[in-house]
């Protein structure tokens, strides 16, 4: 095996295959996307070209500023679930109680379910007429609080990401739980002898045993609530009024429904340059070293 | 070591296996390329659901013609829901694979493909057979001709009606309205009878958007229409802000439905089918599912009636146009079985059949055997003969860009919006869209 692989040229053909797919379905369309961008086009009839005008456009559009701003609560939103809360429940469970396996499974579920699934769920649970929620409320006598919850643009947004909170805390929770039972049981000995409490455990062991896992979950819950689609494209299609939209249900709207591909890659950029942003950030705000037990 | 090899391959295999079935699956609508006994097959796409019952007339069509015409083509239908169909359609647009024959939405929808060469241009067939071009009514074309020429077959006409349930309004002891006031005050009675006087759904952005363009045309008439289309108006037109203020006046009186806001189109419409409304605001279409006594228990009961206009000199300006057009693919390879076809489906047997079974308004000029028709067609077709003026909905005229935007600031409206704002907005869109 070593011999095979001692060979720089080996390394290269066994590569190439997953690099040609690569570039030809990742790269390439970056780069095309990039181009058509710089054009007026419905890609129909020949495009005008405009340079970065689509741009200067973009940053003086109101629902891309409202998208834009929509993801960042998405993102605030994501984080605070995904890992604060995410952290807490997989450190529960990791404290080895009864039913952890169970539990385990019961959180991982919903990020199971396809997100269409998850959207249609959700409508039916928010629905005004014969939701779940509005219902619920009726039962326990706050019947006031009923709202037509996705049809109030005040709140529309905020319920779909309660949604999204739901749906990944179970993923983002395992993750972490995978990397917590990474570390071995000595170091958890040695301080119960010292005497440390369970947080004094978290803090000083625990969490800067896992932080590099952190840092990957960090980039993996930022670029995809800065990507995310589907929920929202299921549950509101953007709506009422661009209240929900999100970068990417904007770009597909320019795109498919207006047949403004130009501008439409134009936002597909901006979101690239975004997540881009984010991973660089993360990184730098994460600094880690490789740990070895 | 052996076993975990044939493990492996045995994954291999099975990962290699779920990705070929996930690629040669169609949906259930797609059908495949050769038709029966080996004949040739003309494709027609067309929005549809399963619940649709138009699709069966629609297949019934395409099979009359198929079952013989000179040039030995089997004619079928693909229909996708409707978000879908639009989004599929552009994407084969761009990629030079549309199917020979498509539905098209008028005006502004076909225009971008038309501009791109995407379209076969019908000109010459209709010179060529005037007897065919005659057989319009007239004016149905124009919205299809782009530069002069004709790019597509309005197989259908439409427009806007407001439904009514005649016991409903018998029991209230209210008659059809004459005037705007009139109107009003059948709404008040009917609401202080704790009956609900109006169902529409407002989570669909194109209802509450023919609504609001239904009462702008009652106020500002054919001007505001013209107007706003070669640019001499103004989106925040007094008209436009008028007609929102009367919307948001109803509202506030009581005269839709409780939870509005909240309710789908089939869910607005079922509250009409089953007599829990008294009226109902959309487009003859919806006659199809009507006429329908299992869907619609309050079938018999049903009227309709032309809303009347705030300003009374623009009775009779609605919202309406053609409908259900076809086009045909530049890149199809048998035109002259597909224009054969079109001819076909506008022609008086194919009509007919659309009108008595579906209660869908030729687009044709026809005699009609009184006793085939539904009591209810008949009342929309007196609408229609009515009409002084029909002005197009919308989104058909601005397409997706300003006229999908009239229609999220029309449910912005009727979210309880500032409606001055609400068309402010909409004016600044349509001025920074035309550069994007």
């Amino acid at each position: 095996m070593n011999k095979i692989f001692g060979n720089k040229k080996n390394i290269a053909l066994f590569v190439l295959p997953a690099f040609i797919i690569y570039f030809i379905f990742a790269l390439v369309p970056i780069a095309y996307n990039f181009y058509i961008s710089l054009f007026q086009t419905d890609l129909m009839s020949p495009g005008k070209f405009v340079g970065f005008q689509n741009y200067v456009n973009l940053f003086k559009d109101g629902t891309f500023l409202k998208a834009l701003k929509n993801n960042v609560f998405m993102v605030i939103g994501s984080l605070i679930a995904h890992l604060p809360v995410a952290l807490f429940l997989g450190n529960i469970l990791f404290q080895k109680i009864k039913g952890s396996h169970f539990f385990q499974t019961v959180f991982f579920l919903p990020s199971v379910i396809c997100g269409v699934a998850v959207g249609m769920i959700w409508t039916f649970v928010y629905n005004s007429e014969f939701g779940l929620l509005n219902r619920i409320l009726e039962v326990i006598g706050l019947g006031d609080l009923q709202q037509v919850w996705l049809s109030n643009k005040e709140i529309a947004l905020f319920c779909i990401i309660i949604v999204v909170m739901w749906q990944f805390v179970g993923y983002h929770m395992v993750i972490q739980l995978a990397a917590m039972k990474n570390i071995p049981d000595s170091l958890y000995e040695a301080a119960k002898i010292d005497g440390a409490s369970k947080w004094v455990q978290f803090r000083s062991i625990t969490f800067p045993l896992i932080k590099h896992i952190l840092k990957i979950d960090a980039v993996l819950i930022i670029t995809g609530s800065l990507k995310y689609y589907d929920l929202v494209a299921v549950m509101t299609g953007g709506g009422p009024n661009h209240s929900t939209e999100l970068m990417s249900t904007y770009m597909y709207y320019q795109g498919f429904r207006t047949l403004k591909y130009g501008y439409s890659a134009a936002i597909g950029v901006i979101l690239l340059l975004l997540c881009v942003c984010a991973v660089w950030l993360s990184n730098r705000i994460f600094k880690s070293e490789p740990i070895e037990y | 070591m052996k076993r975990r090899k044939i493990a492996s391959i045995l994954l291999v295999g099975a990962m290699v296996g779920s990705m070929l079935v996930g690629c040669g699956q169609k949906g259930d609508d797609a059908k495949a390329e050769s038709g029966s006994d080996g004949k040739e097959v003309l494709t027609v796409m067309c929005p549809g659901t399963a619940s649709d019952t138009y699709r069966e007339t629609y297949q019934e069509i395409a099979d009359d013609f198929s079952k013989d015409n000179e040039f030995g083509v089997e004619v079928k239908y693909e229909f996708y829901e409707r978000e879908q169909f639009k989004t599929k359609l552009t994407t084969l647009m761009a990629s030079n694979s549309v199917p020979d024959i498509f539905f098209t939405w008028e005006l502004d929808y076909l225009k971008p493909f038309v501009d791109g060469g995407k379209v076969y241009e019908l000109t010459g067939e209709l010179d060529g057979d005037t007897e065919w071009k005659d057989s319009f009514i007239e004016g149905t074309l124009d919205p299809l001709t782009y530069d002069g020429k004709v790019y597509a077959i309005p197989t259908q006409s439409t427009l806007a009606t407001m439904y009514y349930n005649k016991q409903i309004f018998e029991d209230n002891g209210v008659e059809v309205p004459e005037t705007y006031e009139e109107f009003l005050e059948v709404c008040e009675t009917l609401k202080n009878n704790d009956v609900t006087p109006m169902t529409l759904a407002a989570t669909t952005a194109w209802v509450p958007a023919e609504f609001v363009q239904q009462l702008a045309d009652g106020i500002g008439g054919m001007d505001l229409y013209n107007g706003i289309v070669d640019g001499s108006k103004k989106w925040n037109d007094e008209a436009h802000i008028e007609a929102g203020k009367e919307v948001q006046n109803m509202i506030d009186k009581g005269y839709f439905q409780d939870g509005m806001l909240g309710m789908s189109e089939d869910e607005a419409k079922a509250l009409f089918q089953q007599g829990k409304a008294a009226m109902y605001y959309m487009g003859a279409w919806e006659v199809s599912t009507f006429i329908n006594e299992e869907t619609t228990p309050v079938s018999s009961d049903i009227g309709v009636f032309n809303m009347p206009a705030k300003n009374p000199e623009n009775d009779g300006i609605i919202v309406g146009s053609v409908d259900s057009s076809y086009a045909i693919a530049e890149t199809c390879k048998n035109k002259e079985a597909a224009i054969a076809f079109l001819k076909y489906y506008t022609s008086v047997p194919a009509q007919e059949k659309l009108v008595y079974d579906q209660g869908r308004l030729p687009s044709i000029k026809m005699e009609f055997d009184e006793s085939k028709l539904k009591p209810l067609v008949i009342d929309v077709m007196e609408v229609s003969k009515n009409a002084k003026g029909m002005t197009p909905w919308w989104d058909r005229v601005f397409g997706a860009g300003e006229g999908v935007e009239f229609n999220n600031q029309s449910l912005a409206i009727f979210g309880g919006d500032d409606v001055q704002t609400a068309f402010d907005d909409l004016e600044s869109f349509a001025e920074n869209n035309a550069d994007r």
